[in-house]
């Protein structure tokens, strides 16, 4: 078994070079920068172009329209420059543009740590656009899920012609990890549909709202439009109330009627269990950890409970059911997070009259195994900095 | 061969949305005679339209239309073109557009990217109700500048020059001369841009003088003259001589000096298939090399956790990964997480190592086993995690950070004895090396294997001849 030493910086550049990505554009920031750098170096070697922006909004606009000229794209930024992507991220959304973007999150707000971790921007990927329209967001873990996630990413947003968000932090992308590649997995990437019939060509026609339209490369041999205006299936300007209201519910309805296929979860359920751990990114892994821990502990019998693991990789739009059917025999739940407790919010909401605890850090430093086992143990969450409990703290 | 205006125009779309003597109108239908004066296919041709109400005439339009964001219209056209340079793409903005995308009408003209920029400039935000714009002229009065505008306006074709463009033209709308400069502005390789001076009768021309005469007083005022003012009508510049000319045709960017840095920029073959699709294994692919061969032995039982603390320079990263590979090597499963300042040339560098037989849940270390500090700085940063250290942890140190506040047993690294107390880039790898063989959980030889691999001959062999002296003094010294 040929094993390797990598960090998930690597791991994203490797899955977009295999998921088929052939255009790049990005601008320099700690802690992403190294996926702009991965992406300028290897691209051109493969034949696709790679370019650095002159700033964010630059890049994710030389993005959007190499992708509407038939383009496979990658962009990579960390929260300060997802705040520069906010418009071009509805435009990609209201154009039906298959876009990848890494953001490595960092402690914000603003510039916030620039090589300190966080998790803190799990909701801001969902609602970082007007509209509040469904966004597909996939968190990694470690350096496997980078790969496996970003060619994931490809997949999806082609898929759907819709922006999808690799959510990963700093402490995924800059950390060395012994893998073996040989066990990665890679999504095969169906490139969007082609639209082989004759002119005019309507780049957004649906039958059902839930279709993803079919797409035709501005350069084609019969025109084709693009337009941030709302707009009829033409992409022509409308303002006309039942087209515009067609219009819109079909940018939900193509993500959210087709959420089965967007559940990314994984299950490490234990018979009996009364408390249930869930977590993604980097925090997943303390979670890990810590229901490695107390079950070792239970079959030496010392101290063991029986503690089950919830996995999030599609972080959005949120998998419900396999939250609900997880939670379904518990009495307790916790909710690591570095973060004041994003992610927790939608989980109480999911699970009224559960008891749902937050393991919450937003030191820079990461959640331990000994806080997410504190947590399980004790009836309040654990927190070093300062008393973040389920009762307290949520903005 | 040129063809029909209605080849790119759709007559059947008019009339135009614009009031009543705006100048707009006039300039669409230019536009239209230039496109037909080229005679370049409509299919290769996309208008990257901005906002505003010139940014509203893309449904006129038979090429291909792009009508993106306020400002950023000329990212979309710089995309689209290097995506695919067989395209002909050209711009349709105004003041407003020029203003807020300001940064980007720059780095077009700097890159001197192969787009045409046509700025439809009336000198004031129409769409919004007519407040001032970055060409309003000084003194103006506007809905946002009632005693007169105290700011100055800039020169387009001005900034595209001083930024290398490769051609400029500035007219006024009812310039006869408007569908030949546009159509040369299409036609000429690299960054061109009209300054095309309009009419704004629904709010500029209320407040302010804008006959043909106004508007030459204004030229003359400000030193500025019509027609092609950068380049020239017969020759554009000519691009860089270190560019062969097809290849430059081909591109999407003319390079005007470091060609080196930019040839990741361009793409020569439009539709070139997508890149590598990694090998059948699924990881194995694009420049991913052998791999690490689990080939040696280590002697840690159960999970090991290692600080390494230094300075900025000792190479500790380096160090840490060379570790790191050499442990794989030796069959273990490795989790390395570095910390330094942003400022990566000053201050503290370290490393937190996790050791363990099979795969690694958790990273980060909140109690290490063991540190390792090789400078001030390391042992500073983190001096509150080795007073609470206990008993049982044990620090390796180099002589020059002594005394350490700790409760964990300290041990004195021979610096001066392994010959690197005064080599600074080798002190790292050799009490890493030291470390390896005075706790035998990763033999010096897999430390050796894994330097070798150095992607840099001189340093790999560099750093192969420090472990190796470490471990010929550790053979003497037993």
């Amino acid at each position: 078994m040929a094993r390797e030493y990598i960090d998930g910086t690597e791991a994203i550049v490797r899955g977009a070079l295999d998921a088929g990505c052939d255009f790049f554009a990005g601008y320099p920031i700690t802690p992403s920068s190294g996926i702009l750098v991965g992406m300028m170096r290897e691209l051109p070697k493969v034949g696709g172009t790679a370019i650095q922006g002159e700033d964010e909004i630059a890049s994710i606009g030389f993005c959007i329209a190499a992708s509407m000229a038939g383009r496979r794209p990658l962009t990579a930024t960390s929260g300060p420059g997802i705040s520069l992507y906010s418009e071009n991220i509805g435009l990609a959304i209201t154009g039906e543009v298959p876009l990848v973007i890494v953001n490595v999150q960092r402690l914000g707000p603003a510039t916030g740590g620039a090589t300190t971790g966080a998790e803190g921007d799990v909701q801001f990927v969902q609602w970082v656009t007007s509209a509040g329209l469904p966004m597909i967001v996939l968190s990694p873990v470690d350096v496997p899920t980078s790969y496996w996630l970003t060619t994931m990413a490809f997949k999806l947003s082609e898929r759907f012609r819709h922006p999808v968000i690799i959510n990963t932090s700093k402490d995924l992308v800059a950390t060395m990890e012994t893998v073996d590649t040989s066990t990665f997995h890679r999504e095969e990437v169906v490139p969007r549909k082609r639209y082989t019939g004759p002119a005019p060509f309507l780049p957004h026609k649906f039958e059902k709202l839930s279709d993803v339209p079919e797409f035709l490369p501005i350069g084609a041999d019969i025109q084709v439009r693009f337009t941030t205006s709302m707009h009829d299936d033409r992409a022509i300007l409308t303002k006309k109330p039942q087209i515009v209201d067609r219009m819109f519910r079909h940018f939900s309805e193509k993500i959210l009627a087709h959420r089965d296929e967007l559940v990314l979860v994984e299950r490490d359920f234990q018979e009996g269990a009364d408390t249930l751990i869930i977590a993604s990114g980097l925090s997943a892994r303390a979670g890990r950890a810590a229901v490695r821990h107390v079950r070792e502990e239970g079959r030496t019998g010392e101290q063991g409970s029986r503690v089950s693991l919830l996995t999030i990789y599609s972080a959005w739009p949120i998998p419900e059911q396999a939250i609900r059917e997880a939670a379904a025999g518990v009495s307790k739940v916790v909710v690591p997070e570095m973060n004041l407790g994003l992610y927790r919010r939608e989980i109480e909401r999911l699970l009224p009259g559960k008891q749902v605890i937050g393991v919450n850090r937003v030191d820079g430093e990461i959640i331990t195994p000994a806080q997410v086992l504190a947590a399980l143990r004790g009836p309040q969450g654990q927190d070093r900095v300062g008393a973040e409990t389920a009762e307290g703290g949520n903005p | 061969m040129s063809l029909d205006i209605t080849a790119y125009l759709d007559p059947s779309t008019k009339p135009y949305p614009f009031c009543p003597g705006c100048s707009h109108s006039i300039v669409l239908d230019r536009v239209g005679e230039a496109l037909a004066k080229t005679g370049l296919p409509p299919d290769k041709v996309v208008l990257v339209s901005d906002i505003g109400c010139i940014g509203i005439s893309d449904r006129h339009f038979k090429v291909h239309t792009f009508h993106g964001l306020h400002g950023r219209s000329i990212t979309y056209a710089t995309g689209l073109k290097l995506a695919n340079p067989a395209l002909t793409v050209f711009v349709l903005v105004g003041d407003g557009g020029i203003g807020i995308g300001g940064h980007h009408f720059l780095h077009a003209a700097r890159r001197n990217v192969d787009i045409t920029v046509l700025v439809c400039n009336n000198f004031n935000f129409g769409m919004t109700g007519g407040q001032h714009s970055v060409t309003t002229p000084h003194g103006a009065v506007t809905a946002t500048t009632a005693m007169g505008n105290a700011e100055n306006p800039i020169d387009i074709v001005g900034l595209a020059a001083a930024a290398q463009a490769s051609f400029g033209v500035r007219c006024l709308f009812s310039d006869p001369g408007l569908p030949d400069y546009i159509a040369q502005a299409i036609m000429t390789p690299g960054f061109a841009v009209l300054d095309i001076w309009e009419m704004c009768t629904a709010y500029f021309a209320k407040t302010n003088k804008v006959t043909k005469n106004a508007l030459h007083e204004q030229l003359e005022k400000r030193g500025l003259k019509t027609g092609v003012v950068l380049g020239s009508l017969q020759e554009a510049r000519p691009p860089s001589p270190a560019q062969p000319m097809a290849d430059v045709t081909a591109g999407a960017i003319r390079e005007s000096g470091a060609d080196a840095a930019l040839q990741g920029l361009r793409r020569d073959t439009p539709g070139a298939p997508a890149p590598g699709v990694g090998g059948a294994g699924g990881g194995a692919g694009v420049g991913r090399g052998a791999g690490l061969q689990v080939e040696f032995e280590s002697k840690l039982e159960r999970r090991l956790t290692l600080l390494v603390a230094g300075r900025a320079g000792q190479k500790v990263r380096s160090g840490a990964i060379t570790l790191g590979k050499a442990a794989v090597m030796s069959g273990l499963f490795v989790t390395q997480r570095d910390d330094y300042p942003v400022t990566v040339q000053t201050g503290h560098s370290t490393a937190e190592l996790v050791f363990e037989r099979g795969p690694i849940d958790a990273l980060g270390v909140d109690v290490p086993d063991e540190v390792l500090v090789t400078a001030v700085e390391g042992r500073d940063v983190s001096a509150a995690m080795l007073k609470a250290l206990p008993p049982t942890s044990v620090v390796y140190a180099v002589p020059e950070v002594f005394p350490i506040d700790t409760c964990a047993r300290v041990e004195t690294i021979p610096v001066e004895a392994l010959g690197v107390a005064k080599n600074r880039t080798a002190l790292v790898l050799a009490c890493l090396a030291w470390w390896a063989v005075r706790t035998g959980r990763v033999p010096i030889e897999a430390l050796m294997r894994a330097a070798a691999l150095g992607s840099k001959k001189a340093v790999a062999e560099e750093n192969v001849a420090v472990i190796d002296a470490v471990g010929k003094w550790a053979g003497a010294h037993p």
